[in-house]
């Protein structure tokens, strides 16, 4: 008996060995920008947010700084601070004879907290005891983020797995998964593998927001097969431990590394490695979340503890409807383990596209997209950066204008040098001096800003505000700046014009931004990824995932298919080798990847392959690839994107191709592809990598065009017409003669009239 | 009707009921959305398709006509296109000032978009009348003529000469009698409460009934000065009975053949009561004196109108009447009670009337009459003052658009000459409007860069194209800009008080015949100076407005672009209110005539005019060595009497190396003072040649260079007399003594 409950006690403590790890980040991994941090003036700051897993316990932290500092500064009065969530955790002090310095600072562990920790790095800084110009050149000291670190280990800390910790699990901050493995029946049918992993795949890539999630598919048989365990008695596999077996998740392989998995499949199919309970359970479209125990023997884990996500139901049908509540569930409000989903409403793709992006000719508050009320307070510049997204095929006429109407005001007491500076994508649209003495509040204050200074997919409204207290006019006596605020209502809206929906093709840029043409607002035609075979399935699902994350919302209307053909309908993701890729008609494309390669090279195009925003270029040339060279040649280590109109497709549409040399490398590279750091390097539309961190060559090869949603006719024949405006002036020209001949023939014969009249 | 009239009447149904459609589909086009860049190259090749119609159509070949209506409607669909756009796509405001600013501009392209297009189908095919003459027509059997010459204040000295051309008319003299009609000398007049002028007006009297009986003509007068210029020639209708009128304003002096290239009109169609004949101007007007000194080189004013307009409109069965140099038959008068009173431009009015009782109006393209436009700025403004004032008058009193009896065409000829006359609106607001964003940041235009270069810069050019190939004869590139910028502040404000009391304005005579003794800059330049000003103040906001604006940059740079064409326009416009000192007291025109003068000795020289006027001549002498005693005998072939005449001259000056003799009429008889007239007023081929002589064609590029070149020049003398004045008013500058006298 005692045995059992050690035994028991050794089952419970598994998940934590299992998921306990150290990691080390740098800086830089927690925020976008300059690698070095310079910090200016008397004082300074930067805050760093670092995202913790709500499932993960912090076991220690060390966070190690590679600071410089200016020589000039005196080593009394001149330190960084170091604040982790407000508390002071580290006070180093700037020595002008070593102003480089390597420190070390141990994060208290009970500072951290689930969600965003906030890492203040201040700085105070003097060259003189008093009297210091706060903008003196030399107050200075820059913080390496590169090199600095955060070397952490932690370990997971759920003891019980409801649904609502799904979210702990997959999530973007420290101790999130970055892989999952979805598993199936080995003879799974083709609507669970193409249509319903593809949702599962999105709604966990989704909880993981911006972070890459690595999909495995991997099947298990019918049955078990008892382990041979060595030095076993015959008798060890008895009834009681053959159930215990059943119970632990048997069909895991052995490089399973992250604590949760995936079950997907309906009843009949998972019921191989269902426990009774569960099988009874399920009557419906069907969730659960659960634990399973590990098996251990002689303190030797045989089959290690986890977390399992169930995916199910009694049909195909009823297991995609729980997938896609999966992909749309709040997981917070579901503090349970299983879920029998009865019915869902408004899940056609294009209405859960809609429900992510600001729509246009509306009106919306900042609080209507999640902005709150900012405040400002003391000396300094500040930035709010309010970040909204429009549809990724936003259209608008030339004229078109955005107009903001601001809600904000300043307090009393701003000096020279105040201002409020408005950005739209990084363009300065609007300035305004905040100088009067005894502040201002502004309420509906408006500017207009051309349509054409937004684009499709996620837009930025920077609002930079610079606020300097008044001079003092005497030497050596600053006013303090406490005394300033500045305050940006949530109350201030966006009014956008009528749009319609069309986006030019083909475009990498707008795929790795919206993940158009995959995602679109008006409809949603079925789009595919086509895989040559089940060997690429993993990599398809990746991309999907990734798809949805750019999105922001599960693409409902993606599925993969299996095959050399290519579908009619909608945009295309072609996964292949060359010699899989042989099947496709690619006689017409600029570049071709088969067995034989055609490349567009440069110098065969005279700079038309050159990268160039297609919606921007003012130099309205035709853009026309003809030079290209035939090859035999493998593609090596490497793999190409490349993006094209569909030439089979029954209206205009794109065909994306990934292709590596080998099946196993095409996942690799795809792996690194949508990693952070290269999917947003994607453009033009031929793309080619090899590793995960720059692109080898990225060229624009294909005619552009226009892809739009076809039911609203008028934008259509302006599409069109736009497409073909020679369409349109040879009509012209020819009613025109018409009209002018016979306007011409009537004055004649007026003319013989009058003359007869003579 | 018979059968074929019938089979015409089909066919041109027919033809109609396919021209509708075809508009349908253009309608349809043109409706059609299309991005920018796209309707870029579609303009651009549509631009081309313009410039190449009109070049041929200003060729004389076969297919000229449809070349010029296929210019005209590729530019009227340019244009309707570029209207459309800005109705459906631009008109976008956020406030209640932008949506008015918006819209009036947007009612002002509108207005400019309708002239344009009743301008092209008026003058899409203008009428070539062959040139009839009375010549074979037995004599007795021409109707007996009245010519009539109303006066109000004019100088005795003007009545005599157009009194004396008219005896000389070539038309049986028992059948021509000419009235002076006196509007200065009426009883009203002369029993006027000031004492002072009732002398006048007495004395006027005496002193043109002297001249009337001394000249043998009839002198009319009335009681009262009811209803102005058109109760004169009412009163005077009422005590005559020729059977045809001719109105000739007292300083029109007709040529010799005017009734014979006039009347046979009349003989040709009964329903003919209207021939009307251009005005010929034999000085220029205070635009062309003043701003171009190319009053002989460069196409006068009214040639645009008379020599482009008035033929288009008698195409349409529209020309109107001018209130002078008219034939005019009394039956019909008499059917509308005379010439009509209601508005102040009765001449249009009248001829309103009688187009619509279904009567036909003729109009010979021939300078048969020489008259004097206004000296002065302040003169011609009062003209056009009072034009435009009786237009509106027309258009709100009598309803052209829907008056019964009237063809569409017609409706279109009335409204065409009727709504140019509200181009003061339009053009304050083009002046104004960019003020409206540079100054005030309203956003009355809603477009980009390259929508403005695919839709407006297009539709203007077009616009320009099609002026010039219509009017490139007769109106060089600008000066229609010009005229209007030195009409609109003041016509603006006649006009406002024309649609607030229709029947208010009453009849003002147009000073003319003034002299200029110095140069002077007009009283009326105020306005101008607040003008210059304030879109001075405009570029220098756009200069700001460019530097602190990034995101407007693009549309800034448009507007201060139209901004510098206003201010350019409005400077060129300093240089007319510049009046010149005018030399000589009348114009001297080109001449070409052979001369023989004779001093009394029997010497003589051959010679060829070079100019003439009325006073005197310039000619170059043929031959070595010449020397012309001061008095004696010029003897040429006069046309307008059909042998020579022999007139007494002095000799002012001799230049031998030019060989030029200037000389000064002297005629000492009666028979002599009518050669004079005959010789230098009385010759229409004389007119004509001079008309053609500048109304060559010339390139849109030489002629908008001309004209603001010769434009920009003056502006630094009228920065010089404003500094003057500003000087004088602060006491710094200490005025003359002779100043004072």
């Amino acid at each position: 008996m005692i045995k059992k409950y050690l035994l028991f006690i050794v089952c419970l403590c598994m998940p934590f060995t299992l998921a306990a790890q150290t990691d080390t980040y740098r800086l830089t991994d927690f925020f976008g920008g300059e690698s070095t941090v310079r910090l200016l003036g008397k004082s300074a700051s930067i805050d760093i947010s670092i995202p913790l897993s709500s499932v993960t316990d912090v076991d220690s932290a060390l966070l190690t700084l590679e600071v410089v500092s200016s020589q000039a500064l005196i080593k009394k009065r001149s330190k960084l601070y170091v604040r982790f969530n407000n508390a002071t955790i580290g006070q180093i002090a700037f020595d002008p004879d070593r102003p480089s310095l390597v420190s070390e600072i141990a994060i208290p562990t009970s500072l951290w907290r689930a969600g965003f920790n906030s890492l203040t790095l201040a700085v105070s800084q003097h060259y003189a005891e008093q009297c210091v110009d706060g903008s003196a050149p030399e107050l200075w000291s820059e913080i390496n983020a590169y090199n600095s670190t955060l070397k952490i280990a932690t370990s997971v800390n759920e003891k019980r797995f409801t649904l609502d910790e799904l979210s702990g699990f997959f999530n973007p901050g420290i101790g999130g998964q970055r892989n999952v493995q979805l598993y199936t029946a080995r003879e799974a049918d083709e609507q669970i593998k193409y249509q319903t992993l593809p949702i599962v795949a999105q709604a966990l890539s989704l909880r993981n927001q911006y972070q890459p999630l690595i999909i495995e598919h991997d099947s298990f048989d019918d049955g078990y097969v008892l382990p041979q365990l060595e030095d076993t008695e015959n008798s060890f596999w008895n009834d009681q431990n053959v159930a215990r077996y059943e119970r632990a998740a048997w069909y895991l392989k052995a490089k399973q590394k992250q604590p949760v998995h995936i079950l997907v499949g309906t009843v009949d199919a998972l019921s191989p490695v269902l426990s009774d309970e569960v099988i009874n359970d399920i009557d419906g479209a069907f969730l659960k979340a659960q634990r399973t125990p590990a098996f251990v023997k002689d303190s030797k884990v045989i089959v290690p503890a986890s977390y399992r996500l169930i995916v199910s139901g009694t049909t195909q049908d009823e297991v995609l409807e729980a997938a896609k509540a999966l992909a749309v569930m709040d997981d917070a409000i579901n503090p349970i383990s299983q879920v029998t989903v009865l019915s869902q409403s408004q899940m056609q793709a294009e209405t859960l596209q809609r429900h992510r992006i600001l729509n246009p000719d509306n009106h919306y508050t900042f609080q209507d997209f999640g902005v709150a009320t900012t405040q400002f307070r003391d000396e300094g510049n500040f930035t709010k950066r309010v970040s909204f997204r429009l549809p990724a095929d936003f259209y608008v006429p030339e004229n078109a204008s955005v107009s903001l109407l601001l809600d904000f005001g300043y307090g009393a007491g701003f000096g020279p040098g105040s201002v409020m500076n408005v950005s739209v994508n990084d363009e300065l649209v609007h300035g305004l001096s905040l100088n009067n003495i005894n502040g201002q509040s502004y309420r509906d204050y408006q500017l207009r800003i051309p349509a054409r200074f937004f684009k499709g997919g996620t837009n930025n409204l920077d609002f930079a505000v610079t606020m300097r207290a008044p001079l003092a006019g005497v030497p050596c006596d600053d006013i303090p700046g406490s005394h300033l605020v500045f305050q940006l209502d949530d109350s201030s809206a966006i009014k956008l014009p009528d749009a319609g929906n069309v986006a030019v093709q083909p475009s990498l840029v707008l795929l790795s931004e919206t993940a158009y043409p995959f995602v679109r607002f008006k409809s949603a035609p079925t789009s595919t990824i086509a895989i040559p075979s089940d060997d690429y399935l993993d990599t398809a699902l990746t991309l999907s995932a990734k798809l949805a994350q750019v999105a922001q919302v599960p693409l409902l209307n993606v599925k993969i298919a299996t095959g050399n053909d290519i579908t009619t309908e909608g945009s295309v993701f072609v996964l292949g080798t060359p010699e899989s890729l042989t099947n496709i008609e690619q006689a017409e494309f600029s570049t071709a990847i088969e067995a034989t390669k055609r490349w567009s090279y440069r110098l065969q195009n005279n700079l038309y392959n050159r990268v160039r925003n297609l919606t921007d270029d003012q130099s309205f040339k035709e853009m026309r690839v003809d030079g290209h060279t035939v090859q035999e040649s493998d593609l090596g280590e490497q793999a190409v994107l490349t993006a094209q109109v569909n030439p089979v497709s029954s209206q205009t549409d794109t065909l994306f191709i990934i292709a590596a040399q080998t099946p196993e490398l095409l996942q690799a590279r795809v792996e690194d592809l949508v990693s952070l750091s290269m999917w947003g390097q994607m453009a033009g539309d031929f793309f080619a990598w090899k590793d995960g961190l720059s692109p080898s060559l990225i060229m624009q090869v294909s005619d552009k065009y226009e892809v739009g949603e076809a039911d609203d006719s008028w934008l259509h024949l302006r599409l069109w017409l736009s497409n073909n405006p020679w369409y349109w002036l040879i009509g012209f020209v020819f009613v025109v003669f018409v009209v002018s001949l016979l306007i011409y023939l009537l004055l004649k014969r007026r003319n013989k009239q009058v003359q007869d009249s003579w | 009707m018979d059968h074929s009239q019938t089979h015409k009447h089909h066919y041109t149904s027919h033809l109609t009921a396919v021209l509708l459609v075809a508009s349908l589909f253009l309608g349809a086009l043109l409706l059609a959305p299309m991005d920018a860049l796209g309707q870029l190259l579609a303009s651009i090749t549509i631009l081309i398709f313009i410039s190449l119609c009109s070049k041929e159509a200003r060729h004389s070949q076969k297919y000229q006509n449809l070349f010029r209506v296929l210019a005209l409607v590729l530019a009227i669909a340019l244009s309707v296109r570029y209207l459309l756009w800005r109705g459906i796509y631009t008109l976008t405001y956020s406030d209640v000032l932008s949506m008015i600013a918006v819209w009036l501009l947007f009612g002002a392209e509108i207005y400019a978009g309708i002239t344009s297009v009743l301008g092209a189908i008026v003058n899409a095919f203008p009428l070539s009348r062959p040139l009839l003459t009375l010549e074979g027509v037995d004599k007795s059997t021409l109707p007996s003529v009245d010519v009539m010459i109303p006066s109000y204040n004019e100088d005795e000295e003007i009545l005599e000469v157009t009194i004396r051309a008219a005896q000389m008319l070539d038309y049986p003299k028992d059948k021509l009698y000419i009235h002076l009609l006196d509007d200065g000398g009426t009883d009203q007049k002369i029993n006027a409460d000031n004492p002072v002028s009732a002398a006048s007006a007495k004395q006027r009297r005496q002193d043109l009934q002297a001249l009337c009986s001394r000249l043998g003509v009839t002198y009319h007068t009335r009681e009262k000065n009811e209803f102005a210029k058109a109760g004169n020639v009412n009163s005077a209708i009422q005590n005559t009975t020729g059977d045809l009128i001719v109105i000739l304003d007292a300083d029109h002096v007709p040529t010799s053949d005017f009734l014979d290239r006039t009347v046979p009109w009349m003989l040709r169609n009964e329903k003919v009561f209207l021939v009307q004949t251009p005005h010929f101007m034999a000085n220029p007007d205070p635009v062309e004196r003043n701003y171009f000194s190319a009053f002989t080189r460069m196409p006068s004013e009214n040639d645009m109108f008379y020599g482009t307009i008035q033929k288009g409109l008698d195409y349409w069965g529209s020309s109107f009447f001018c209130g002078s140099a008219a034939l005019m038959r009394r039956k019909h008068l008499d059917l509308v009670g005379g010439i009509s009173g209601d508005s102040i431009t009765e001449d249009a009015e009248t001829a309103l009337d009688l187009h619509k009782m279904g009567y036909e109006s003729v109009y010979v393209d021939r300078p048969m009459v020489s008259g004097l436009a206004p000296e002065t700025f302040d003169a011609f403004i009062q003209q056009r003052m009072r034009w435009a004032q009786g237009m509106t008058q027309i258009l709100l009193l009598k309803k052209p658009f829907k008056a019964e009896g009237l063809k569409w065409y017609q409706r279109v000829g009335y409204m065409s000459s009727i709504m140019f006359w509200l181009f003061p609106f339009a053009r304050i607001i083009f002046l104004l409007m960019p003020l409206a964003y540079l100054v005030f940041g309203l956003q009355v235009y809603h477009a980009s860069l390259l929508e403005i270069f695919a839709f407006t810069i297009p539709h203007v050019i077009a616009t320009y194209m099609i002026s010039t190939m219509l009017f490139g004869r007769t109106r060089w590139p600008l000066v229609s800009e010009l005229y209007e910028i030195l009409q609109c502040a003041f016509t603006l404000n006649a006009l406002v008080k024309v649609f607030l009391k229709p029947r208010a304005p009453s009849f003002v005579v147009t000073p003319k015949g003034e002299s200029l003794e110095k140069t002077f800059v007009s009283p009326l330049s105020t306005v101008f100076y607040w003008l210059i000003l304030v879109i001075t103040f405009a570029l220098g906001s756009g200069v700001y407005k460019f530097i602190t604006e990034p995101i407007t940059r693009e549309l800034t740079v448009v507007v201060m672009l139209w901004n510098v064409f206003n201010l350019i326009l409005l400077l060129s416009v300093l240089s007319v209110l510049l009046e010149r000192k005018q030399v000589r007291s009348q114009a001297r025109l080109p001449a070409t005539n052979s001369v023989v003068i004779k001093s009394e000795n029997g010497q003589g020289w051959v010679g060829d005019l070079v100019d003439m006027s009325l006073g005197g001549a310039r000619l170059r002498l043929k031959g070595e060595g010449a020397y012309v005693p001061e008095g004696a005998i010029l003897t040429s072939w006069s046309h307008a009497l059909s042998r020579n005449v022999h007139i007494p001259i002095n000799v002012l000056h001799y230049d031998s190396k030019s060989k030029m003799l200037r000389v000064r009429f002297m005629p000492q008889t009666e028979e002599q003072e009518n050669e004079v007239v005959a010789y230098s007023l009385c010759d229409s081929l004389r007119w004509m040649s001079f008309q053609r002589r500048r109304t060559r064609a010339i390139s849109y590029w030489f002629g908008a260079k001309h004209v603001l070149k010769v434009g920009l020049k003056p502006v630094l003398l009228h920065l010089l007399v404003l500094i003057g004045k500003f000087a004088m008013k602060l006491g710094l500058l200490v005025k003359l003594p002779k100043e004072k006298q």
